[in-house]
């Protein structure tokens, strides 16, 4: 018995048992992501609903020739390079000026995290209340003797973008205050008995300590500006003010009107960039990692 | 080694979008707005063998001898949106003809119907025929023919020996129409007809001959409010109200979805919400004719806000008896009343359509689909009634008129000679001055309401309100 050949190798073995236990996972990740999007992008090669004729990438070229589809690229790439910056730098200032003083401000932790489980039709209404036609801030502006704003119209944007610093700055800012935790205090003790100021010890300590977290907090923060679409279209609907109109409205009103091929490009078009994005990220990560070896 | 892998995967993701917009292949987009390219869908008939439709144009008439009719299949399933008479009437005579064909029909609410059709449309299913509310169901009914998931009638009409344009509203069928193919076809129409009476339009100092063209009618109504500020223009009706009376009647086009740009006439629109400005109302309570439509509902017709110089038009019957009967009950009161259609902006009349019926691309019992088409369409249905438990003959048709010519003459001599009214015969006379059709898309109303009415309330001056309402016009077309 001792001397019988196990039908499986041991790699065998913890590959097969890998396998099993990875199978649901996978079977739900091809069924509900790969699948679809594998007749999406078929979807958006052929030439309409009612016609599985390959047609090549004449959709792409009609999307990207599209008024709409370029003022919808234009204005989330726009949003996405106001945005981005804006949030990581204060959210970054807000860490740094609690980290200092982290007992005494211990409990806005707390308070910071608190918009991002508001609901979001509540925050909605508050927006509305504050940045209406007739609404608080017109009111003060008034008051003042200056001429009230069309926030629902012009200034638009910078309605979405104080909602979406609003709502996401606190969780950023507790993301990097864990990041600044994870930096050994040490490093800034040995700093300073060089004479190294505040500036330095930043630049030279803290940021490149906290990279990886920076870059995961990235991540996180183009998710959440993909989300704030979803303020968007409740505060101002399915065709808002030309300078908050963007992909995911292109893509909503597509799906609205049944026009499956331009929301299938919409996708396409989407799923590229933030892979390129993503990948972008990937590869300054490796290019790190290659450096510190 | 990687990281130059991934910057090659990453140059050619970003280039990729480039190479596509310097793409200057053709686009074969659909047109609209009248103009005489073809949209070639694919029919499961249409795209047997080869894919590709042989279309051809003689003499501005397009040619579909090529077409074959889809073999007879055992099976239709519809959908339709309410339970409507005159589908299931016509369903009836479906079975009745076909016995071998097993019909369903799905009678689903508004949200389930698009839910539904989302869903199966994008699986590659659906149902084999479509009947629905044209305005309803789908926001713009335009956008979604442009999907091309719904058939192109065409060549089954233009094959069939038994259908005869001539026999219908052609330019109501026509608002089907996206270019040169019929998506959907128009199953009943509605043409709001208002009844005054020369005296009323005399003391107003308007003339019938006012009323006949969209610049007087527009002005007369504009003179009325300022005559009686507190009064109504109509029996019932909020500003929204007016708007989509209006909207449904001015032919005023706003998309040309062909070229997925924006015509929009302002002068006509301006007039037109000129109008609503005029008779805005905040709240629905401060509608002035309160009074005369308790006391209507307390045992008086609507025809005493006339005599009581309420309001200037009484607008709340749909079928021709209901408005004879009120005519006959005016001359009682010693008046003289006055039928006439709010004029659309070419002075000419356009009937709204109510109801329409598709055949979706991806069905595959598109011959059967296509038979009870034919069959709502004939006169039978088009003119029929069932007696209700009342006793009170019920048309099948909903709303509106029938798009059959014939019908809407066939069922004013009917009710003439039954109720021994000869008057509902000149009201046939009446519908005879349709001369154009239209489907209003819902979104339009919604996108006006939001932009224009700041200008209706007085919020805002018009330019400020067009502005905006163009541009949220522009992204619209453009999607």
């Amino acid at each position: 018995m001792s001397n019988m050949k196990p039908r499986f190798s041991l790699k065998t073995k913890d590959a097969i048992t890998g396998f099993l236990f990875t199978f649901p996972a996978l079977a739900g990740l091809a069924a509900f992501f790969v699948v679809p999007f594998g007749i999406t992008m078929k979807m958006s090669l052929t030439e309409s609903m009612g016609s599985s004729k390959f047609v090549g990438l004449k959709n792409y070229s009609d999307v990207l020739k599209s008024a709409a589809f370029k003022l919808a690229a234009k204005n989330t790439f726009k949003f996405f390079g106001v945005a981005l910056p804006c949030i990581l730098i204060l959210s970054l200032l807000i860490a740094l000026l609690l980290f200092r003083n982290l007992k005494k401000y211990d409990i806005f932790r707390t308070f910071f995290v608190f918009p991002l489980v508001l609901p979001v039709s509540s925050v909605v209404l508050f927006f509305q209340i504050v940045f209406s036609d007739l609404g608080v801030v017109n009111g003060v502006l008034e008051n003042l003797g200056l001429h009230a704003a069309d926030w629902t119209g012009e200034q638009a944007f910078w309605v979405l973008l104080i909602l979406y610093l609003w709502k996401n700055t606190g969780y950023n800012v507790v993301l990097f205050l864990a990041a600044l935790n994870s930096v050994p205090p040490d490093l800034y003790e040995a700093a300073s008995l060089d004479g190294a100021g505040w500036w330095k010890k930043l630049t030279r300590i803290t940021l490149p300590m906290i990279a990886p977290h920076t870059r995961f907090i990235l991540v996180i923060s183009i998710v959440n500006l993909f989300k704030s679409f979803r303020e968007a279209y409740i505060l101002f609907g399915d065709h808002p003010d030309q300078s908050i109109y963007m992909i995911q409205h292109f893509m909503n009103n597509n799906f609205i009107n049944l026009n499956y091929i331009r929301l299938s490009v919409g996708a396409a078009l989407v799923f590229l960039v933030i892979f390129a994005l993503v990948g972008l990220l990937l590869g300054l990560r490796d290019k790190d990692e290659g450096g510190h070896e | 080694m990687k990281t130059r892998f991934l910057s090659l995967i990453l140059a050619l993701t970003l280039l990729l979008p480039c190479l596509i917009a310097c793409d200057s292949g053709e686009t074969h987009s659909p047109t609209g707005g009248g103009t005489t390219t073809a949209k070639p869908t694919q029919s499961s008939a249409q795209n047997a063998d080869s894919g590709e439709i042989p279309m051809t144009e003689t003499d501005g008439e397009l040619d579909y001898s090529w077409f074959e009719f889809p073999s007879p299949t055992k099976e239709l399933c519809i959908y339709t949106t309410e339970n409507l008479r005159v589908l299931t009437a016509g369903a009836e005579r479906f079975e009745a003809q076909y016995p071998d064909v097993n019909v369903n029909i799905s009678f689903l609410d508004e949200d389930q119907f698009r839910e539904l059709i989302r869903a199966e449309i994008m699986a590659g299913k659906g149902p084999d025929l479509v009947c629905c509310d044209s305005v309803v169901t789908f926001p713009d009914l335009y956008k979604t023919m442009t999907t091309g998931i719904f058939t192109d009638l065409n060549p089954y009409l233009m094959n069939d020996p038994d259908f005869h344009k001539e026999d219908f509203f052609e330019e109501v069928l026509e608002a089907g129409m996206l270019g040169s193919s019929l998506f959907v076809m128009p199953i009943e129409c509605k043409v709001p007809i208002l009844m005054t009476s020369e005296e009323a339009l005399r003391d107003e100092g308007i003339s019938s001959d006012d009323l006949l063209t969209y610049e007087g009618f527009t002005e007369a109504c504009i003179r009325y409010h300022e005559n009686h500020p507190d009064n109504n223009l109509m029996t019932m009706g909020s500003t929204d109200y007016y708007l989509s009376q209006f909207l449904d009647t001015s032919a005023i086009g706003f998309i040309d979805y062909g070229n997925q740009t924006v015509s929009v006439d302002e002068d006509a629109l301006h007039k037109l919400i000129d109008v609503c400005r005029a008779y805005y109302r905040k709240t629905p309570n401060d509608q002035p004719s309160w009074r005369t439509f308790s006391d209507m509902m307390a045992g008086y017709g609507q025809y005493m806000g006339i005599v009581w110089r309420d309001f200037l038009f009484v607008n709340q019957f749909d079928k021709p008896l209901q408005l004879a009967n009120n005519m006959a009950l005016l001359r009682d009161e010693g008046e003289t009343p006055l039928l006439t259609i709010a004029p659309d902006r070419y002075d000419g009349v356009t009937a709204s359509v109510t109801c329409v019926a598709a055949i979706p691309s991806a069905s595959p019992n598109q011959m059967n689909a296509y038979r009870l088409m034919t069959i709502l369409l004939t006169d039978e249905i088009q003119t029929g009634q069932d007696i209700d438990a009342r006793g009170w003959y019920s048309s099948y048709l909903s709303v509106g008129i029938p798009v059959r010519r014939e019908s809407v003459r066939n069922i004013c001599d009917r009710d003439a000679e039954r109720y021994g009214m000869d008057e509902i015969r000149e009201i046939a006379n009446l519908y005879d001055r349709i001369n154009r059709g239209s489907i209003r898309p819902a979104i339009l109303q919604k996108y006006i309401i939001q932009d224009v009415f700041p200008y209706t309330s007085g919020e805002k001056p018009w330019d400020t309100c067009y502005q905006k309402f163009l541009n949220t016009l522009e992204l619209y077309a453009s999607e």
